[in-house]
């Protein structure tokens, strides 16, 4: 009888422990982050913006249902959604991290119906562009790996903000955290704080990538598509403290003027850059800060007409 | 591989127990203890297999060693010749993997020579698994050991929960259970008891011991210019961190042991409630404890020599329970440190003194505190400039620290000092064990290795 009981309590132990697990899988990987786009291996900054690696099959999936313009880049794009774009319907892919081979690669997949369904296309110019070590799209096309790692993806950072999130929500308006346009549950609320430069092996640039990049051009031409180019904004600090990598920065943008005039130069915007309140860092732009510098360029700011028009080409004040 | 890694949990440890137990239900016993052998080897050479053939060559010598003290032999050699080769031998694998280049640097230092250093990487668990062998010598040759063949000899120096960082078990206290029929099928009492331990172990490493690890690594890292605050709160960080890191480890060991029908000894026993030093190494690690009494401090000669011969024996066991730690003089000024506090604290029984409880645990308490500091930081000048923050006038400015650390220092203190495990025991024992697993499992992804695979 004593042994049936033991047999019972060790039954019981796995099946709580399942049930247990469950119920923390479905409230935070698919009510609060059905993306996973909440990661825990990154710095506190990097926790709030999209990892959407495993997410890019999702989204594929909705450029099938309905009209979308097509956002690439990286962490200093990723903000750019409908709530801060003047209400576009948009597709933010800067889990792909804005390298051309790996947005090369993601267009050339696209069916008719996902081409037809493109509306636009805005592709930031990043240091990851051109750069071989910024490829993050190797486990993309892995659905296993995306199954994988959404039930190993649960930590207690993300269950703890997830909570954090949901609690938030209910008392907090106008909300800090706020839920974007897929229904993920996004973190707006973190203050400014300085952080060095990038390191200069991501500023790398390989000449291989720039024909890609004129393979992209000509697929959106192909296919009768716009496909805009933007530079990412920083504060005038750190556009002084690039100064010293002004040469790799100009020519990598020229290169970019070699193959389409659809370029605009954001990277100082007057009313943003001199303000840290519309930055989280240097380098990345706060909700704010991304709807005052993407209206601006609805408004034609930053249009580059020549290289003499780069910022990083010019001489600085 | 790791206690808390998901491979371990999820993959080795279900499979080797069932594989185990599947060839034992076949009545394959040898084949089921040589596939336990297999898999702790396997388990070893998870982190680099380069370090197999150390603790392989080391089983095979002290094995054939061991076996020689039962043999009829010729009395060319003395049995006693025999253990000082053997000692030695274990004495100068140890020595030459964990001290060798400890030693080239003093002698550099002394002598201004210019010795390279041989850079060698520390065998994993080699302390462990050296202790373990001398001790079964030593053993043999006082003739409390049974004869078993090389694969018995192999599963108790290799057995997988205790391989990395103990307990120190005996091979009496181990072999028999591995020969006992009854322990050949699945006993659900102890599947029970043993997931119930290792889940307990799990979230004391993962949860809590990893949390106090961030504190008391990034305060010891500056150790140069913390605040009087933040130097207590480091110090107590790490105090708390080594017990629940440790601590952990055992009882992971434990409950996994315990799936097996295999019980190992208790390694702690609320330490930081200790009233005095000898009590309190009666309580923390106190398999390495019983070793150092039984194979040092007694074969010394104990207390039967008169007192000031058991001074000296009190103090050489610490030194060398120091030296055991690590290849530093933070260990050793940590050895010497605990055995002077053991002198004193006899010559203070032996004149009758008694202090008051609360008085008694402050100052052992804060003893054990401080000396961790030695233990625990990376030179003499580092532990130095932590105790001139923790102790220096000039010094005290009362900077809060964050508040999740000040709340798990008190919560730790409580937990250590009125915690009992009968609390989670009865009814609830499944729901809390399921419920301390899962949470644990949502630290799984903050990988970190035990503090004690580096001793």
């Amino acid at each position: 009888m004593k042994k049936m009981n033991y047999k019972k309590q060790t039954n019981t132990f796995f099946i709580y422990t399942i049930f247990l697990y469950s119920l923390i899988y479905i409230f935070v990987n698919l009510f609060i982050d059905p993306y996973y786009e909440i990661v825990q291996d990154r710095s506190a900054y990097n926790r709030k913006h999209s990892e959407s690696i495993y997410s890019t099959n999702m989204l594929l999936d909705k450029l099938n249902k309905g009209k979308y313009n097509l956002v690439f880049g990286t962490s200093r794009s990723h903000k750019i959604g409908s709530a801060t774009f003047s209400g576009k319907k948009i597709l933010n892919f800067h889990a792909l991290y804005g390298n051309t081979e790996s947005i090369l690669n993601l267009l050339k997949s696209l069916d008719k119906k996902q081409i037809e369904n493109i509306e636009s296309i805005y592709m930031l110019i990043d240091f990851h562009t051109f750069n071989e070590k910024s490829r993050h799209d190797d486990i993309l096309y892995s659905n296993f790996s995306n199954y994988f790692y959404s039930v190993i993806n649960l930590d207690y950072y993300k269950f703890y903000i997830s909570v954090v999130y949901m609690i938030k929500n209910l008392f907090e308006y106008p909300f800090k955290h706020y839920i974007n346009d897929f229904g993920v549950l996004l973190n707006d609320s973190y203050s400014y704080k300085y952080r060095l430069p990038e390191s200069v092996k991501y500023m790398a640039f390989d000449e291989k990538y720039l024909d890609k990049l004129r393979q992209i051009v000509d697929f959106t031409e192909n296919n009768g598509k716009t496909i805009i180019f933007f530079t990412p904004t920083i504060t005038q600090k750190r556009y002084i403290e690039m100064q010293k990598y002004k040469d790799l920065i100009c020519d990598t943008r020229k290169a970019v003027l070699s193959i389409t005039n659809k370029v605009y130069d954001l990277t100082l915007v007057d009313s943003v850059s001199g303000d840290t309140k519309y930055f989280s860092d240097p380098d990345h732009l706060s909700s704010d800060g991304v709807s005052i510098v993407l209206k601006s360029m609805e408004s034609g700011y930053g249009k580059v007409t020549s290289s003499k028009d780069l910022f990083f080409c010019k001489s600085y004040y | 591989m790791l206690f808390n890694s998901y491979e371990y949990i999820f993959l080795f440890l279900p499979l080797t127990f069932f594989v185990y137990f599947y060839l034992n239900s076949k009545r394959l016993t040898e084949a089921s203890k040589g596939f336990l052998v297999l898999s702790s080897l396997f388990f070893y050479s998870w982190w680099n297999v380069v370090y197999l053939p150390v603790i392989l060559s080391s089983m095979l010598v002290n094995y054939t060693i061991g076996r020689s003290f039962s043999k009829d032999r010729s009395k060319k050699v003395s049995k006693k010749t025999i253990l000082t080769i053997g000692i030695l031998f274990n004495l100068f694998l140890l020595g030459y993997f964990k001290y060798m280049d400890f030693f080239i640097e003093n002698i550099n230092f002394v002598t201004d020579a210019n010795f390279s250093t041989l850079n060698l990487v520390l065998p994993l668990a080699i302390s462990f698994f050296t202790f373990q062998q001398i001790a079964y010598l030593v053993d043999s040759y006082r003739n409390e050991t049974h004869e078993y063949d090389f694969l018995n000899y192999s599963l108790f120096v290799t057995f997988f929960p205790q391989l990395i960082a103990g307990p120190i078990v005996h091979h009496k206290e181990m072999m028999p259970q591995f020969a006992n029929v009854k322990n050949k099928v699945k006993n659900y009492r102890n599947i029970s008891l043993g997931i119930f331990v290792f889940s307990i172990g799990l979230f004391k490493k993962v949860a809590i011991a990893d949390t106090f690890a961030v504190w008391a690594n990034n305060g010891f890292d500056k150790a140069g210019v913390l605040t009087f605050i933040e130097a207590w709160a480091t110090s107590l960080s790490y105090t708390f961190q080594l017990y629940f890191d440790f601590s952990g480890y055992t009882d992971m060991a434990i409950g996994a042991a315990l799936l097996f029908n295999i019980r190992l000894p208790i390694n702690f026993n609320s330490p930081y409630k200790a009233l005095n030093i000898q009590d309190f190494w009666r309580r923390w690690h106190m398999t390495l404890s019983r070793f150092l009494r039984d194979y040092v401090y007694i074969p010394l000669g104990g207390n039967k020599d008169g007192e000031y011969k058991t001074y000296a024996n009190l103090f050489a066991t610490f030194l060398v329970g120091g030296i055991w730690h690590g290849a530093g003089w933070t260990f050793i000024v940590w050895g010497v440190l605990h055995g002077i506090a053991m002198i004193t604290h006899r010559i203070y029984s032996r004149l009758g003194f008694k202090m008051n409880k609360i008085l008694a645990w402050i100052i052992t308490f804060n003893f054990i505190n401080i000396t961790w500091v030695f233990f625990r930081a990376k030179d003499l000048e580092s532990a130095f400039f932590m105790l001139e923050a923790m102790f220096g006038i000039e010094n005290i400015t009362f900077i809060p620290v964050g508040a999740l650390q000040t709340i798990l220092i008190f919560a730790a203190f409580i937990v250590l000092l009125y915690g009992k495990l009968k609390m989670l025991y009865a009814d609830n024992i499944v729901l809390i064990s399921a419920t301390l697993f899962v949470m644990s499992l949502l630290f799984l992804s903050r990988k970190s290795s035990f503090l004690y695979f580096n001793f």
